[in-house]
């Protein structure tokens, strides 16, 4: 049994929905920092993919930071990224970037961009 | 090794009915040599049993091939670490167990049952197991070469119709040239080549089998086949194996006595018609070389009485074979080829009386000369029409005679009694029953003769010839000194099952007599038999002799408008 | 390293060419997914590599080993399940175990026991008289146990309900370990089952690889394209690049494409380049739906040769 849920979505490659649903499992505190994080195989045979692709995801995760290997122990969920929060927001540059662009493309103004931004940013429990 | 084994053990499994029918067959195969079982008088056993056996043998071969087929893709070993040298081991293996192997049981139990020597016993189980192994492979071959059964029949159907255009083929082109098997009875002995011819074909089959197992290319392996079969047979010809060929299979040399000019036979009164009868287109074909003959031709046979004197002391003559040559007046001539037994045996009942008392030591002098037999001779056969045609005229007959000289010796003897069995060298004579009548006693017997054609010698032969008239039976009842001389009751024939030779007649014993014939009062009851032993006597041929007779101006006798009487029963 | 090895394949029956001119290499310890509709070849394909066909010419290597000097021992470590396969069927599955566990050296008791319960297989009963989904997973059952170092699966699916073919992946996944790579090749004109689980992707048609590339790279390069703006009326539909495939224009203004080589950074501005002010979406699709256009693609273009 995962402690998380992946939900596929044909023609996405599967290690990016499957990295995608880590991440969102540890903001919705689903993972807690510092729990155990299921090994390749168990990934392989509970998500039904390839394990080489499972193995893709953990190294992909490791290397982003989310994931930490502590030799005797296994594969931990890593802690929250430490750092002053201008240095935090600076490692979403891109993405807000890119979702503003988006938006303007789309026609979408600022206050509905936001609106949409609260209503996601409720569905998840609070930091603790 | 070991991979095998494996395979062996499911293919027992997986097969086990089949095995237990194979075995089965084979076992009843050989116990019906040693129960009442009825015999079809033409000879060659095609009754259910042997015909059974080699079916199962044939569908067992083809059923464990094919379990594991060497044809097409889709076979579960194709893809699995079993290699096809281990597949076509476990194959012969399974063979040798459920095959060879009882088989060799079988004969060694015959052997023993029937005291046969020990080069006799290895030839019956090389024979035997020899042919069914032949057969075993040849439908194993036929399974790795098809897919199905279905298949595999197709297959053996044009198989067996490849060999019989071979056959006929061969006939028109060598016919001279004559290929017998095992059972073929009335060959001379072709022992060692068609064992030779066994060995090498078992040996073909393996590599081709190896063949067709390691390569699996079915058009190549049939190539082979082609080319595999000349191959055989030359090599069974130009290197027979002789294994134990001790003496060439000639003929017993052919003795005549220094007397034979003291056997005179006179022939008396003209040729006469004795009967009617038929001939087989194939014997009529020279009476009408330029017509085509089909069914029988009605015919008539030619007799004439003669009397034979002199016969020397302590033995009998017997006519052997009768051939003449017929030429008319007007210059026609017809040569009639030697026809055997002129159903004259100059065995009259007192001289077998005589030889019997002898035998048994009763006291009996023999008398100087052997009464003078006399009795009728079969000329020939000719056909009616032709008979008709010749009317009137006159010729010159020149009759050839062979007559053979023979004494008697005691085979054996055993009580008697139900269930009474003796065995020697290779022989083995039972009493089935012996029923006791108003009339005299019936005696129910088979004999059983183990023979091997790799053992070319005269006492292994299957001894079906002239039975009934070259031995004679004897009820002895040494406690009151009588006697009881047999004569043939029934029709019964002899069959040779593989190597086993067996015949089963039955003989009826009336008249009591003492030394001297004097005949007693009184029919053969069980208390007479309780006292009783049956004696087997066995004429040995002991010199031959040719005489050349010409009957000078004589016809050829007419048939009356009723056909005359039918052909007199021999005399046992 | 080559788990399997093709050099120009050839093999026809009668006038009809099964596999032409085949090319292929699957590395050891990747998932190789055979596509293609029926009669493309991928049966006769994986019979050419494990030696049950012979190629007319060209070869094959399987782990090293020329398929056509292919040996009993080879087969140690290669699996094979095919439906168009003989089990011998008169045994149980546990009888069937007992034949093939001495075969392999490397037989895994403990798995065998564990998939045996996992697939939920009656022991006792022969295998003829068994569903068709038992029979497929007795058969996988019996190669998995000895834990093969290529799998062959040729169409595996076909026939079995979703319940069968979750039970037939989950066993395939328990196959891989640490201390030695595994290699799988499936054939199957069913694409569901191998979404997730294929690394690389082949598409045969009639005889011929027309494609052979990582499944990701795939899904990146080929992508439905809509255009929505002015512009798009004036493209002349027969006009449209070559890599523009089963092009639509459903209304005045929009328009719709597949894109065989698409990439992320630069298709999407060359589009706006071209139709200036409007918008652009590409979204991946999934391999079925990839399978579907370039099969269809195959079709058009056959006719266009008939013609």
């Amino acid at each position: 049994m995962l402690p998380f849920e992946v939900l596929f979505r044909p023609g996405e490659p599967v290690y990016e929905q499957v990295i995608y649903a880590v991440k969102k499992a540890i903001a919705t505190g689903k993972l807690h920092p510092g729990s155990r994080f299921p090994a390749v195989r168990t990934l392989s045979q509970e998500l039904r993919i390839n394990p080489n692709t499972a193995h893709k995801v953990v190294s992909a995760l490791t290397g982003e930071g989310v994931l930490l290997v502590h030799p005797g122990i296994g594969t931990v969920i890593a802690p929250p990224v430490a750092g002053s929060v201008e240095d935090r927001t600076a490692l979403l540059e891109d993405e807000l970037e890119r979702l503003v662009v988006e938006a303007r493309r789309l026609g979408l103004d600022e206050d509905k961009i936001v609106n949409a931004v609260r209503k996601h940013w409720r569905k998840f429990p609070k930091i603790s | 090794m070991n991979l095998a084994a494996h395979i062996l053990r499911k293919d027992l499994r997986h097969s086990w009915l089949l095995i237990l029918l194979v075995v089965a067959f084979v076992a009843i195969n050989s116990l019906k040599a040693t129960l009442w079982v009825p015999v079809s008088y033409s000879g060659g056993d095609f009754s259910f049993f042997p015909v059974a056996k080699f079916v199962a043998v044939w569908v067992l071969a083809l059923v464990v091939v094919q379990a594991d087929l060497t044809v097409g893709d889709r076979a579960f070993w194709r893809t699995r670490p079993i290699s096809p040298g281990s597949l076509l081991f476990a194959k012969l293996l399974l063979f040798f167990v459920v095959l060879v192997f009882p088989l060799l049981v079988a004969d060694a139990y015959f052997s023993a049952l029937l005291d046969t020597s020990w080069r006799v016993a290895l030839g019956m189980a090389l024979e035997g197991t020899g042919f069914i192994l032949f057969n075993a492979l040849c439908a194993a071959l036929i399974a790795s070469m098809t897919a199905s059964l279905l298949q595999s029949a197709l297959a053996l159907l044009g198989a067996v119709l490849v060999v019989a255009i071979a056959g006929s083929l061969k006939n028109e082109i060598t016919p001279d040239l004559h290929l017998a098997l095992p059972w073929d009875l009335t060959v001379q002995y072709p022992g060692p080549r068609i064992f030779s011819a066994s060995f090498y074909c078992c040996l073909a089959l393996v590599a081709l089998l190896a063949h067709q197992y390691q390569t699996r290319r079915t058009i190549r392996t049939a190539l082979l086949l082609a080319t595999a079969v000349p191959l055989v047979l030359f090599a069974a010809n130009r290197w027979p194996l002789n294994l134990f060929a001790s003496t060439p299979l000639a003929a017993a040399p052919v003795v005549s006595l220094p007397n034979a000019d003291e056997v005179r036979i006179e022939l008396k009164g003209e040729p006469s018609v004795w009967g009617f009868t038929f001939l087989g287109n194939q014997q009529a074909k020279q009476f009408f070389p330029d017509r085509v003959i089909y069914g029988n031709v009605p015919a008539l046979t030619v007799k004439i009485e003669a009397s034979l004197a002199d016969a020397p002391a302590g033995c009998f003559v017997d006519l052997d074979s009768v051939s003449s040559r017929l030429r008319m007046d007007d210059g026609t001539e017809i040569a009639f080829p030697a026809q055997s037994k002129g159903y004259w045996p100059f065995w009259t009942k007192a001289n077998q009386e005589a030889t019997v008392c002898r035998y048994l030591h009763l006291g009996v002098p023999l008398p100087a000369n052997m009464a003078a037999p006399r009795g009728p001779i079969r000329l020939f056969t000719l056909p009616v029409a032709t008979a008709k045609d010749l009317n009137g005229k006159k010729g010159t007959l020149n009759v050839t005679l062979k007559l053979q000289e023979r004494t008697f010796h005691e085979e054996t003897r055993l009580p008697a009694r139900n269930g009474a069995r003796r065995s020697y060298q290779g022989n083995m004579w039972r009493i089935n029953s012996i029923n006791v009548g108003p009339d005299g006693a019936t005696v129910y017997m088979v004999y059983i003769r183990a023979t091997s054609m790799l053992v070319p010698e005269e006492a292994y032969r299957p001894d079906t010839a002239r039975d009934f008239t070259q031995r004679g039976y004897v009820l002895f009842n040494r406690k009151l000194g009588e006697y009881v001389l047999g004569s043939r009751s029934g029709a019964f024939g002899w069959v040779s099952s593989g190597t086993l030779f067996y015949n089963r007649n039955s003989f009826s014993f009336n008249e009591r007599l003492r030394e001297g014939g004097a005949i007693v009062k009184g029919a053969i009851d069980k208390a007479w038999l309780k006292d009783a032993e049956l004696i087997i006597l066995k004429s040995d041929l002991i010199g031959s002799v040719t005489k050349r007779i010409t009957l000078k101006n004589i016809e050829v006798p007419q048939p009356a408008e009723n056909p005359g009487p039918a052909m007199p029963e021999f005399w046992n | 390293m080559n788990a399997i090895e093709c050099n120009n394949l050839c093999r026809s029956f009668g006038r009809v060419t099964a596999v032409n001119d085949l090319t292929l290499a699957v590395p050891v310890g990747s998932f190789f997914a055979l596509l293609g509709p029926n009669g493309a070849g991928k049966t006769t394909l994986l019979k050419l590599i494990l030696n049950l066909l012979r190629p007319d010419s060209g070869s094959a290597h399987v782990l090293g080993c020329d398929s056509m000097r292919l040996k009993s021992k080879n087969f140690r470590r290669i699996g094979y399940v095919a439906d168009g396969q003989d089990l011998p069927d008169w045994m149980t599955v546990a009888q069937l175990l007992d034949y093939c566990r001495p075969l392999y050296p490397t037989w895994d008791e403990e798995l065998a026991r564990r998939l045996s319960k996992m697939f939920d297989l009656p022991t006792d009963r022969p295998i003829k008289k068994v569903s068709r989904g038992m029979r497929m997973k007795a058969a996988l059952l019996s190669n998995l146990s000895f834990r093969p170092e290529l799998m062959v699966l040729d169409e595996p699916f076909s026939g079995l309900d979703p319940l069968v073919r979750d039970d037939f992946i989950q066993g395939l996944l328990e196959l891989p370990d640490d201390d030695c790579p595994r290699t799988f090749i499936v054939s199957s004109h069913d694409i569901d089952e191998v979404e997730r689980l294929a690394d690389d992707v082949g598409f045969l048609s009639e005889g011929r690889l027309l494609i052979h590339e990582s499944a990701d790279l795939l899904r990146d390069r080929i992508r439905r394209v809509e255009v929505v703006g002015k512009g798009v009326a004036a493209l002349a539909l027969e006009a449209a690049p070559k890599e523009w495939m089963e092009v639509k224009r459903p209304a005045e203004n929009v328009l719709q494409f597949v894109h065989d080589a698409f990439a992320r950074d630069t298709t999407e501005s060359k589009l706006l380049a071209m139709f200036p002010g409007a918008s652009v979406t590409a979204r991946t699709m999934s391999l079925r739906e990839i399978f579907l256009v370039i099969a269809r693609k195959q079709r058009i273009e056959k006719g266009r040769e008939a013609a």
